[in-house]
């Protein structure tokens, strides 16, 4: 099972401010996302857990794997229950 | 590596709804055109960018047969009607719904000025559809010329309020884009609301919807004129028996909007009351500028 992003989103990264914002059916609410948060999310796609996830960030952007990975859980959390994220039903 | 949800600014709502409700759209499967603001073509925004465009709500057409699906559907992802299609307008052409988080939305079945059946229209402009992208959604949109009419005829009713959408659609057309306007025009059976748009409106002054275009596109605010339009735009027994009605009728949704609850009696009896103050002197006022 990995994630990927829910079907019924909508997002855009409107210039200037560095913010993204993200919206799903099944959320009902805008969420504002940085550029960090933004990262994760885009990390996530394909992922099966979040240590594969902090595992991907840490080696692309260079940070610690074990510094980011309890807020990247927590983060991942949240975003399933905004309904920006989701798990795709094919078992890897 | 924080993020929040609040102060988000109202186009981006505008730009996300656009995406959400193709996705509502889509689940329930309904056609939808998305017109103005975020969605028209870059040719006819100020500036060749349709983020310039500012808007403060959703404008979707929808094809006639489909809405009772779409708005079934929204209201139960808690969008609430603030006016319905018959007290909306003078064209009973929209409802408007809200949602608490995401603003508004205003939900068409007929675009104003197309003398074609709704769903007739509707096709018309379905077969020569495009796609924008908005909010990394494909969203479907009329096509560039259909978009020139929509948006002419909206200036038009709207008392030439967005005259930038004048120039970009007429007034900054060349030649050929003037005449694929024209021969649209006529396929869409548009020729008067057309002719009010870019001024030609006194060519078609025997036909029955002349002074209703007339009222809108002078931005009269004289409810007289328009009632009177309307009356003479009406088609048959049926249609002349609605406007009576709605010159009569207070719309109760407007009223609870005004009195910010479910209206009393008394309410009722006031509003009826002030309604008949405004038609006798919009009447005074018409009968001195004969």
């Amino acid at each position: 099972m990995s994630w990927r992003r829910a079907a019924d989103v909508s997002w855009c990264d409107p210039d200037g401010n560095g913010m993204s914002y993200a919206l799903s059916v099944r959320g009902g609410i805008v969420f504002a996302m940085t550029e960090t948060a933004l990262l994760i999310w885009r990390a996530a796609e394909g992922m099966s857990d979040a240590t594969s996830v902090a595992a991907g960030l840490a080696g692309q952007y260079g940070w610690d794997q074990a510094e980011i990975l309890d807020e990247v859980t927590a983060f991942l959390a949240q975003l399933v229950e905004a309904g920006l994220l989701e798990r795709s039903g094919v078992s890897e | 590596m924080t993020w929040q949800s609040t102060d988000v600014p109202l186009q981006v709502r505008v730009e996300l709804t656009h995406g959400y409700l193709q996705h509502v759209a889509d689940e329930v499967g309904a056609d939808v055109l998305h017109v103005k603001g975020k969605s028209v073509h870059p040719l006819l925004s100020e500036a060749g960018d349709p983020r310039n465009r500012l808007s403060v709500d959703v404008d979707v057409l929808v094809r006639p047969a489909h809405v009772g699906r779409l708005v079934a559907r929204l209201e139960e992802l808690q969008w609430q009607r603030v006016t319905g299609f018959a007290e909306g307008s003078a064209f009973g052409h929209a409802m408007n719904l809200r949602h608490h988080h995401l603003g508004l939305l205003d939900l068409h079945r007929r675009w104003p000025g197309f003398g074609l059946p709704p769903a007739t229209a509707f096709d018309r402009l379905w077969e020569h559809r495009e796609t924008q992208e908005i909010a990394h959604v494909s969203c479907p949109v009329p096509s560039l010329t259909d978009q020139r009419i929509v948006l002419l005829l909206h200036f038009a009713r709207t008392g030439s309020e967005r005259q930038a959408d004048f120039v970009t659609s007429w007034v900054n057309a060349g030649p050929a884009d003037r005449s694929a306007v024209r021969r649209r025009v006529g396929q869409l059976d548009a020729e008067v609301s057309f002719a009010a748009a870019v001024d030609e409106l006194d060519e078609f002054r025997d036909r029955p919807d002349y002074v209703l275009w007339r009222h809108f596109s002078e931005g009269s605010v004289n409810r007289w004129d328009e009632w009177h339009g309307r009356w003479s735009a009406a088609r048959g027994i049926r249609e002349k028996g609605a406007v009576a009605r709605g010159f009569l009728a207070v719309n109760p949704d407007l009223l609870r909007e005004k009195v910010g609850g479910e209206p009393t009696r008394a309410d009722y009896l006031r509003a009826y009351a002030d309604r008949l103050v405004t038609a006798v002197g919009n009447l005074r006022q018409g009968v001195r500028r004969r």
